[in-house]
């Protein structure tokens, strides 16, 4: 992917995560009718998560999250010149594994509720 | 000298030869009030140690040769005022990120190497131009530019930055607004293989992390970080260089 998008696409998942990250907050912390009577439990987050909108949301906060960090991670590497053209790649691919395996993890949790 | 307002200054200087580190040495000075830390240097010399080495020539911000760490901050030496300073204590040491020479010498050859890459000179898009090729005063070119041609190559920025603490390869930012300049430039002729260049992930705008470091230790006061993220914002856009 060439250097451009890269840096586009880790503004943008950072102005989205700004607003995931809050609304996951409020919602999973603040705003839960079951958290405000006392009774949050693993069913009263199994019936929302369980909700298309829900998961929607859900997984797109996994993906933005996933790519901010890994991306960030990956422009640290970059900044450190020992770390030749071939060992930048290694941390590349190793980079998309772990996202990829991350993400492949976070969905298949909405499969088996 | 009795009619004269002195200040009192400990001065430690970061000494070195041949690479190695010979460690600080203290000196008192007495300055007015409008002396700088270069008048502070020559009076050490004057007056302690005629071996201290430092560098420089106009002696009034217009060469870029004094630049040192001031107190952990680059600058010149020679526009610098201790008593702006606000303390009894002057550390003074060579550029970071530099080969240093000896005791406040470094050598600009990575500066240089990289202020070469980015082809600084000017090359007319059309070599066999007759009549000179001119900028209107007016023309969107000439309003943008102004304070952005002002830079000396004093090598301040590049030891601020701390992308340059790791990567050798990062162009840094004097460079990249000589860069700029030139592909704004509407007379160029050889824009896109600076394009090229700055558009390198190891080496090119995108090592850039906004740290504004360069632009707050400018003697020219040339805003570097909006130099660089108006490249970005170009590579992106192409067309949004000037905005
Ligand atoms: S941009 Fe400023 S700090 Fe950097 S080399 Fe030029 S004058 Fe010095
Ligand atoms: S001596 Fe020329 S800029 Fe300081």
């Amino acid at each position: 992917m060439k250097p451009v998008l890269h840096w586009y696409l880790q503004r943008v998942t950072g102005a989205l995560l700004l607003f995931l990250l809050i609304a996951h907050f409020w919602v999973e912390h603040f705003a839960s009718e079951e958290l405000l009577r006392g009774g949050l439990s693993y069913e009263a987050i199994r019936g929302r998560i369980s909700q298309p909108l829900w998961q929607g949301i859900d997984i797109a906060f996994l993906i933005v999250a996933l790519y901010h960090g890994l991306s960030g991670v990956r422009n640290i590497v970059l900044d450190y010149s020992f770390i030749g053209p071939l060992a930048a790649r290694i941390v590349t691919a190793v980079l998309i594994v772990v996202g990829g395996v991350w993400a492949w993890w976070g969905i298949e949790a909405f499969r088996n509720l | 000298m009795a009619d004269r307002d002195l200040n009192q200054y400990r001065v430690e200087v970061s000494r070195s030869e041949d690479g190695i580190s010979a460690g600080v040495r203290r000196f008192v000075v007495q300055l007015e009030e409008r002396m700088t830390v270069l008048d502070a240097l020559f009076q050490i010399q004057r007056e302690h140690d005629e071996t201290l080495s430092f560098r420089c020539a106009c002696r009034v911000g217009m060469c870029g040769t004094c630049a040192m760490s001031i107190n952990g901050v680059p600058g010149l030496a020679c526009k610098t005022r201790p008593k702006e300073l606000g303390k009894g204590v002057l550390r003074l040491a060579p550029l970071p990120h530099l080969p240093v020479i000896r005791d406040l010498v470094v050598s600009l050859d990575p500066f240089f190497k990289q202020w070469k890459e980015v082809l600084p000179a000017f090359r007319p898009a059309d070599a066999n131009a007759k009549t000179p090729a001119v900028i209107p005063a007016s023309s969107e070119f000439a309003q943008a530019i102004p304070r952005k041609r002002d830079c000396i190559t004093c090598g301040a920025c590049f030891a601020a930055c701390g992308v340059k603490a790791t990567s050798g390869e990062y162009l840094g930012p004097a460079a990249l607004n000589r860069a700029f300049l030139r592909i704004l430039d509407p007379r160029d002729g050889a824009k896109k293989e600076r394009v090229e260049r700055i558009n390198a992930e190891r080496s090119g705008v995108w090592r850039c992390h906004t740290q504004f470091n360069c632009g707050a230790v400018c003697p020219k006061k040339i805003n570097l970080t909006d130099t660089i993220t108006r490249l970005k914002r170009g590579l992106l856009f192409p067309g949004r260089l000037m905005r």
